[in-house]
């Protein structure tokens, strides 16, 4: 499998206050094509900020980002933008549909972005809402649907436009375990079947076991990865004892 | 108590832009109400230093005053709004804050007071602006009038007055303190769990397009019945009054609660047009001015009122000064046209009544007149007072004192019957003291035809009565000359004079010039050049109101930008999911900007319609009968008067979506400077 992201001494530095963090400290990491990565670690160890320069939300300040053979990093902001559009799909732990929107239309939003109308966009939407199992609820608004269904239809508008991979934050975080799963399984489903490439941020031992490959994160640097998933939950309990994260 | 002040500044501080706007606001409607005060009362003091100078001057004091004052109220009352949206907004806004603050301990009634406390600082910081800005507004006003008006050429020095001053201050404060009341209120109500809940809404309410429907159709009733049986042109007064009051009500209420309905249904409208023009943006914008009603029409509140307040007072003007106050003088002077003598020169503006103390003619002017008029001319003495009772405007509109029996050969410039007739008048006069009056006038003594009225004079009260009711020359009440011992007058202040039907108007003109050239300080002229002195004064009334609206947009401006502002903070994640889902900046700018040209063309064009409609209403309901107008062509009127407003209007259905668009793009702008996640929200500062 060819790798499809590829990170060189990436850095992240922000300013809080009066006090420069160093969220990220030179981190080398690739994903390969198809693989189903969780990235786990302690609060405010780098994993959001990762998994944000990966997908082009933020910008590095320094070292390298390569996405599907593009380098990001030396992209503009409009051509990281459609890159995004096109071959991104981002699932945050809130959710973040637009409130004044259907479900329908939430997940229509990146082709519409891209150009396409409402007509040419609709037979993807309902397939890609089916897909989660939303299809019956696609006239719904954001408010009307549980943290679990609005998280599905957060997953449809990541997986719309078919992209080569798609990056969670806490996918679970807000949801109850039922809900949490049924989330992991289409996540894992898109992985299998469709062969999309995964990549999530976790504190959840249950929601990383649905991974491929499990990478910790401490204080701004990769510190442990296992392989071999996906695995028991008490492989990856054991492997965070081990780090000590 | 010291913490929940130092939370209030903190806010106040944390907000300062959108506070300080509101505050700015609540101060331009607090400087025209100390500037009107001003003004009004540099015209008479020191100016007019006689009984007869103040009585003669203190009507266009008393306009003013009148005038500006109310817009400064209405501009106050826009700035009530102003701190209304920008309160119930920031407190939505606050809603996770407030319930943080509760879960901490803090109780209802410190909620409350926090925020009641921030408007409270919010509309002080207005009133000390204010109050320091009138004074430079009044004594600007003063200068630029001076310089440019043939009427109002001198005003007097005046300080400020303290009663004013309270007034003001108190207007700005009640102002504030009722607008925020009711955010406040709801503030205080948050329960603490909100701290972990997020808002959210769907923007769906049927109720909405109910309500709608029904004023839909009450309105429509309402203009069927206006168009068909116009109130104007057989209602009395005071029930023309009450009609009025009761259909504008109807009108501002129902608009007012169908304003969710028509954003909502201008989205749906515009959608398909939009989505064709503009693509995504387009359709964007649609939707969210369908399902973002609530927030839509609390920013749109502010815009209308504004635009309407210029369309009604643009349009009350134009009814006031070109169809109704002149209209009878006019017509009769084209008819029979007087001439008259003064004791000034009339022409020379305010500056005629430098030094001049005695505003009386002399008795051997008056014979020699008289003498000269016989046979060929009717010859009217009059006297100017000031009487409380009998003032159309205000306390201190000047009343004529006038023998009925010259004023009845002299035409109809100083008056014609609605109600009532000459021979009954004249009984009444020849035996008592009798007057003619204005409906309004008789109105508001809640008197009406032979009703007798006890008037105030310096000699006690003297009862008169009502001998006839109509259009009396400028709204001046006529006291018959029953009226002369009671007031302690002895010598007229004009002498006019009518030639009879057939006479040579020329000669008598000359005859009479001659005589006038005999005394000194004695000014003879046609008396449409007094109208024109009083058209002119009229019009520098307007040109000020005009002025003065011009603040009234700049704060109905400042409203837009707040909310608009305060808008975009809001949306601030919206636009960062819009990036995280793939739309560039120049996107989301795209759906920014056509959602503030729809906002201010929704606006404006309700707001064209609100003031359309309320100067209309008015009108067509109360027609001529402030002057007792028999026949007032009310819709021809009607539509006449609201035509100069309407070219306002249209400026600001130009302006307004561009000035939306405009101050919802540049904070927005500001928002999408950074990466999608810095739009999303983060704090922290990228190095």
């Amino acid at each position: 499998m060819s790798e499809i992201i590829e990170t060189n001494d990436l850095q992240k530095q922000y300013r809080m206050g009066d006090v420069v963090v160093e969220a990220l400290k030179g981190v080398d990491f690739t994903v390969h094509e198809g693989e189903f990565v969780a990235i786990m670690g302690p609060s405010g160890s780098g994993k959001s900020t990762l998994l944000h320069l990966l997908g082009g939300l933020d910008l590095a300040s320094g070292g390298e980002v390569f996405l599907a053979d593009r380098r990001l990093t030396r992209l503009r902001d409009t051509a990281i933008t459609v890159m995004r559009r096109r071959h991104v799909g981002f699932v945050f732990q809130f959710f973040n549909l637009l409130p004044t929107l259907t479900a329908a239309e939430n997940v229509a939003l990146p082709l519409l972005l891209d150009g396409q109308s409402v007509k040419e966009s609709s037979a993807r939407v309902t397939e890609t809402l089916e897909q989660v199992n939303m299809g019956n609820r696609a006239g719904h608004m954001p408010d009307q649907l549980s943290g679990g269904e609005q998280q599905r239809v957060a997953i449809a508008r990541a997986l719309v436009t078919d992209p080569e991979i798609l990056l969670a934050d806490e996918p679970t975080g807000n949801l109850d375990s039922s809900s949490g799963e049924q989330v992991l399984v289409i996540l894992r489903r898109a992985c299998d079947a469709a062969g999309q490439t995964i990549v999530i941020v976790t504190h959840n031992p249950t929601a990383a076991a649905f991974a491929d490959r499990v990478v910790f994160l401490q204080d701004g640097a990769l510190v442990h990865e296992i392989l071999g998933g996906p695995f028991d939950v008490s492989a990856i309990t054991e492997a965070i004892a081990h780090v000590n994260v | 108590m010291r913490t929940i002040a130092h939370l209030a500044l903190r806010e106040l501080r944390r907000s300062w832009i959108r506070n300080l706007f509101a505050a700015l606001a609540v101060g331009i409607g607090i400087a025209t109400i100390i500037a009107s005060d001003l003004i009004s009362r540099a015209i008479t003091e020191e100016i007019a230093e006689s009984a007869e100078g103040k009585a003669i001057t203190a009507f266009m004091s008393e306009q003013l005053d009148v005038g500006l004052t109310a817009i400064g109220l209405v501009i106050t009352v826009g700035a009530g709004f102003l701190i209304f949206n920008a309160f119930a907004m920031s407190t939505t806004q606050r809603r996770e804050d407030f319930g943080r603050m509760r879960a901490v301990g803090m109780t209802h009634r410190q909620l409350l007071l926090m925020v009641l406390l921030e408007a409270i600082l919010t509309g002080a910081l207005g009133i000390v602006f204010g109050l320091l800005a009138g004074v430079g507004l009044g004594r600007g006003l003063m200068f630029l009038v001076t310089t440019t008006s043939d009427v109002f050429n001198r005003f007097g020095e005046v300080s400020l007055s303290p009663d004013r001053l309270l007034f003001g201050a108190t207007v700005g404060l009640a102002t504030t303190i009722i607008a925020a009341l009711l955010p406040a209120i709801r503030a205080s109500r948050t329960p603490p769990v909100a701290a972990m809940r997020a808002t959210s809404s769907s923007g769906r309410n049927l109720n909405q397009y109910r309500i709608a429907g029904g004023c839909a159709i009450l309105l429509t009733a309402m203009w069927i019945f206006l168009i068909v049986d116009p109130p104007g042109l057989w209602i009395l007064p005071p029930w023309s009054s009450y009609l009025t009051v009761a259909l504008i009500a109807l009108w501002l209420l129902c608009i007012g609660l169908s304003l969710p309905a028509i954003v909502g249904l201008s989205g749906v409208w515009l959608r398909r047009p939009l989505t064709a023009i503009l693509r995504l943006p387009g359709r964007l914008a649609a939707d969210n001015l369908r399902r973002a009603r609530a927030r839509v029409t609390f920013t749109l509140l502010t815009l209308i009122i504004g635009v309407a307040m210029i369309i009604g007072v643009t349009g009350y003007l134009g009814y006031w000064f070109e169809e109704l106050f002149f209209r009878n003088s006019e017509r009769s002077l084209k008819e029979n046209p007087g001439m008259g003598f003064f004791p000034l020169e009339i022409d020379a503006g305010l500056q005629a009544y430098e030094d001049v103390f005695d505003f009386t003619l002399t008795d051997n002017l008056i014979a020699e007149v008289e003498a000269a008029a016989e046979g060929h001319a009717a010859v009217v003495q009059g006297y100017f007072v000031l009487a409380p009772e009998l003032s159309f405007l205000g306390e201190h509109y000047f009343s004529f004192i006038i023998d009925p029996h010259s004023m009845q050969q002299s035409g109809e410039l100083f008056f014609t019957f609605t109600y009532g007739d000459w021979p009954h008048a004249l009984e009444i006069t020849d035996k008592d003291c009798g007057l003619f009056l204005t409906p309004t006038v008789a109105q508001k003594n809640n008197a009406w035809l032979y009703d007798t009225i006890p008037i105030q004079t310096p000699l006690g009260s003297l009862d008169c009565t009502i001998a006839g009711i109509g259009p009396t020359f400028v709204g001046a009440s006529i006291i018959s000359d029953a009226g002369l011992t009671a007031f302690n007058l002895t010598a007229p202040v004009t002498l006019s004079v009518f030639p009879h039907e057939g006479e040579g108007r020329d000669e008598i003109l000359a005859e009479f010039a001659a005589i006038a050239d005999r005394y000194t300080g004695v000014w003879f002229t046609d008396l449409s050049q007094v109208s024109k002195m009083q058209m002119e004064a009229m019009g520098t009334v307007r040109t000020m109101m005009s002025g003065l609206l011009f603040l009234a947009i700049l704060s109905a401006t400042l409203g837009v930008i707040n909310t608009a502002l305060i808008s975009v903070s809001e949306r601030r994640r919206e636009y960062g999911v819009l990036r995280a889902a793939g739309a560039t900046r120049r996107q989301v700018s795209a759906i920014v900007i056509v959602e503030g040209l729809l906002f201010g063309l929704i606006g404006a064009g309700v707001g064209i319609v609100v003031g359309t409609g309320v100067v209309v209403i008015h009108i067509v309901v109360s027609g001529g009968s402030v002057f007792g107008y028999p026949d007032f062509p009310v819709w021809e009127v009607a539509l006449a008067s609201i035509q100069p407003a309407l070219t306002r209007g249209i400026l600001a259905l130009v302006v307004s979506p561009m000035l939306i668009a405009l101050a919802s793009w540049l904070p927005a702008r500001a928002a999408l400077r950074g990466t999608a996640i810095e739009t999303l929200g983060r704090r922290e500062t990228p190095l």
